[in-house]
């Protein structure tokens, strides 16, 4: 993938490049998550409904914008789930068990307390990159984000591009 | 897209299985002193039996402040022939059993520390026969015989529970302690072992433990009125498979139920 990014991908933008408006879009996109998570704590949906909200909203903005927003938005899909796991498991113990649990679900709680810690612990590193208008790649999210937007086979419009019709032209020499 | 993002995503959810089980086993990896202290602080605490008695009966005395006792010679004689079959089987038990029934029109029967159990004249109105209300007894003595009452109550009630008994009773403990087993909940685990429990002591007492199936297949059968009886049910959230617990559990080939005389008819009339 990588020896071939010159023909199969768009260059990547580079910090200079970037406009500031853009970095924090960028960076926005993962902290919005941050006040959005602790909206939907009792049923975690919210996050995600307003991480795919902040998405559509921003994608067209740029591909910088879009990689950034779209990581995140991928990224909270399995913590996302995972929540809910353990949301629906706790709720059947709590109903139907008679407050009875498995070690199985302590090692579920503990695991899934430990994927949301790793992923807020990188969304922020990834939005003081975004910041600093730099790329940062999560493990799998970072790559397919990558592929999604930058990749030459993807037809994708952003604002701006197309826009401009070719009237004027130079002299005829 | 390469299949080596791909093997990334793999890598994630096997790093996400693995670390899940490794802590849900944790505790076996752990030196037994470690464990130890992280074992939840109610398994540490334990009644005698002597206690578990005294316990049972300042409870007793606050539901009976609740509830009439029902005295009828036919529903005695009934229950008590219940009783002589259980006796020979449960004279080796450290517990001294005494059942006692109220006048109340749920189903339900309560179980208290120490062996007291307390029917509920509904719950025989409901029975289609003795050998019913002997499964439902069986049932409650698997609960006293695997300790679940006790250990309910301290799980509930913690220390103070212990602290009770020392002092006498405090009368919002014992109070607390009453409304516990009036609620009724044990878990799913508890209920199957006080099923396995009381299954063998109706064997042993020639009793068919299918008995136990017969009544649930009655539960489910009749169209109750839940919120009179939601406790019972909600305690017994899964009948059917129940059902079926009893109808397979294993009789030896040479097991002959003898039935019990009691005339059910003029049992259930007399209440």
């Amino acid at each position: 993938m990588i020896e071939n990014s010159q023909s199969i991908y768009y260059p990547l933008p580079q910090p200079n490049e970037i406009p500031e408006r853009e970095r924090e879009d960028a960076m926005g996109s993962y902290l919005m998550m941050f006040a959005a998570v602790a909206v939907a704590l009792p049923l975690p949906i919210i996050n995600l409904v307003a991480a795919v909200a902040y998405y559509m909203v921003n994608r067209r903005k740029s591909r910088f914008i879009h990689f950034h927003t779209l990581q995140s938005l991928l990224s909270q899909i399995p913590t996302t789930l995972l929540n809910w796991g353990l949301l629906i498991w706790a709720a059947q113990i709590w109903f139907f068990d008679h407050l009875e649990t498995t070690n199985y679900f302590w090692g579920y709680l503990i695991t899934v307390g430990l994927a949301n810690l790793l992923y807020f612990i990188f969304s922020l590193l990834a939005a003081y990159y975004a910041r600093k208008g730099q790329m940062y790649y999560f493990i799998f999210f970072g790559k397919f984000s990558y592929h999604q937007v930058f990749s030459r086979t993807k037809s994708f419009k952003y604002e701006g591009e197309g826009d401009i019709t070719i009237e004027n032209q130079p002299p005829k020499m | 897209m390469s299949k080596r993002v791909w093997f990334d995503f793999l890598k994630l959810a096997v790093g996400f299985v693995l670390i899940w089980v490794l802590f849900s086993n944790l505790p076996d990896y752990l030196p037994e002193s470690w464990a130890e202290r992280i074992a939840i602080e109610t398994n540490d605490l334990t009644l005698s039996v002597q206690d578990e008695e005294k316990l049972g009966e300042y409870i007793m005395e606050n539901l009976l402040d609740e509830f009439q006792l029902l005295e009828n010679p036919t529903t005695d004689s009934a229950i008590q022939e219940i009783v002589n079959r259980f006796e020979p089987i449960i004279s080796n038990s450290p517990y001294e059993y005494n059942i006692m029934v109220v006048k109340h029109d749920q189903i339900n029967a309560i179980t208290l520390p120490g062996g007291n159990i307390i029917l509920f004249s509904g719950l025989i109105e409901f029975a289609e026969s003795p050998e019913e209300v002997a499964a439902v007894l069986a049932h409650e003595i698997g609960h006293v015989e695997e300790r679940h009452i006790v250990n309910k109550l301290l799980a509930e009630i913690g220390l103070t529970l212990v602290m009770t008994i020392v002092t006498g009773g405090d009368a919002t403990i014992i109070h607390t302690a009453a409304s516990t087993l009036l609620s009724n909940v044990f878990s799913r685990s508890q209920e199957a072992e006080a099923d396995q429990t009381g299954m063998k002591l109706l064997v042993q007492a020639q009793i068919h433990p299918k008995a136990l199936g017969s009544f649930f297949n009655h539960l489910n059968e009749q169209d109750l009125d839940y919120n009179e009886n939601l406790e019972w049910m909600m305690t017994h959230p899964h009948n059917s498979n129940r059902v079926e617990e009893s109808e397979s559990f294993p009789i030896p080939s040479d097991f002959k139920p003898i039935p019990l005389e009691a005339n059910w008819t003029r049992v259930r009339q007399a209440i």
